[in-house]
């Protein structure tokens, strides 16, 4: 027995659409837990498990479209992925192009192009992993040599909750007091700074790290 | 002393930036939300912008933040404040509002059942299983196989699977509950 396609529209309509009046579910994940969840940013089984909340949750299932909606629209990181040797590719033909063709007046034809590859290729750090309250390590690829990181970790309502600068390692390690009220199964946001050893400084996306506990 | 340009911080976002941030973010609420919470997306949006604002006031506003910093902790702002709207049901103000709080669900009550279809297909997917009842929400979410197999990363044919067992089942209590399919 199948449901006829107008039933589906007005059940869909209604479920997606809840009416003025409905209440949150209790139990909500938290804005960062669903926001991984539904940009497939996050393990099998913990997506499954927003999924199930979504069900019975009318405020969350706005919550959940919505996030979709701005995972899908948001605009491209700008830390390239782009392979070294096309960057250099690229920046060997636009050289060219400048040198031997024609100028058009005073116009900055590099507007808009990176003057230099990114230090760090932050696309090889893993975003999500699920790190114990006693070895909450952050770890990520090191800048040249003689760089230094600044390292900043928030709650997902975007309370800092640690903050390290002058380190001359590629890793960090959150103290457990630090962590001492985040309940298990949080989704905390972490970002770096690389202080290169020119000074020049370059920023990394914002990474998640999931406080180890019970299932999320 | 010359000024030594590689000394400064990377570049936050610009207002250009911060604009479009905001276009977009109350683009999304319009687009995803029922007309009750749609109509409050300005409020919703310069809430959430407040908020953000106030978290990264300690460390420079939001000329210290990247982009994709920026992005995530806006996605997420908008995402608490939309569900807060949730608990916290607006209240008409003038004359009703003298007459004491409103309870809720009494504020801008739907006259045509939809309360309770919601209520009852709520009910109703409680009873089904976990599996059937997370590929039946992706029907109604209105995605493809495919895209539900995606997001809850199981086989096309399994979900196609749960999803035809679960509409069946969520048919059938909707049945027993008095609710015309």
């Amino acid at each position: 027995m199948s449901v006829p396609a107008s039933d589906l529209e007005r059940w869909s309509r209604a479920w997606r659409e809840p009416p003025p009046g409905t209440a949150a579910t209790p139990g909500c994940p938290d804005a960062a837990t669903l926001s991984a969840a539904a940009a497939g940013e996050s393990a099998p089984a913990a997506r499954r498990a927003v999924m199930d909340h979504v069900a019975a949750c009318p405020a969350c299932v706005v919550a959940w479209r919505l996030a979709r909606d701005l995972a899908a629209t948001a605009p491209p990181r700008r830390v390239s992925t782009v392979p070294i040797r096309l960057v250099v590719a690229a920046a060997v033909l636009l050289t060219a192009l400048l040198v031997g063709g024609p100028r058009r007046g005073g116009a900055t034809a590099d507007a808009g192009w990176r003057t230099a590859p990114a230090a760090v290729d932050w696309s090889a750090v893993t975003s999500g992993s699920v790190l114990p309250l006693g070895r909450f390590t952050l770890r990520w690829p090191a800048g040249p040599p003689g760089s230094r990181y600044e390292v900043r970790v928030l709650t997902p309502a975007l309370d800092a909750i640690d903050r390290a600068s002058g380190l001359d390692r590629a890793e960090y390690t959150v103290p457990p007091a630090a962590l001492a009220a985040v309940p298990a199964a949080t989704h905390l946001l972490w970002r770096v700074e690389v202080v290169l050893p020119g000074g020049r400084r370059e920023a990394s996306p914002t990474f998640e790290a999931v406080l180890e506990g019970a299932e999320p | 002393m010359p000024h030594d340009d590689t000394s400064r911080p990377a570049p936050g976002p610009s207002d250009a930036a911060l604009r479009s941030l905001r276009e977009r973010l109350l683009a999304a609420v319009r687009r995803c939300s029922p007309p009750w919470i749609a109509n409050q997306a300005e409020d919703i949006v310069q809430a959430a912008l407040i908020r953000l604002s106030q978290s990264c006031s300690g460390g420079g506003g939001f000329e210290a933040l990247g982009a994709s910093y920026l992005e995530t902790v806006a996605r997420n702002a908008i995402i608490d404040e939309t569900r807060r709207r949730f608990r916290r049901p607006e209240v008409p103000l003038g004359d009703d509002a003298a007459r004491g709080p409103v309870p809720r669900g009494a504020v801008d009550r739907p006259a045509d059942g939809a309360l309770d279809l919601d209520r009852a297909l709520r009910s109703c997917m409680a009873t089904l299983g976990a599996a059937r009842r997370a590929a039946v929400a992706c029907r109604l979410l209105g995605y493809s196989v495919r895209e539900a197999a995606e997001v809850l990363q199981w086989s096309v044919k399994k979900v196609e699977h749960l999803a035809l067992r679960g509409m069946d089942d969520l048919r059938s209590c909707l049945e027993a509950k008095g609710v015309r399919p």
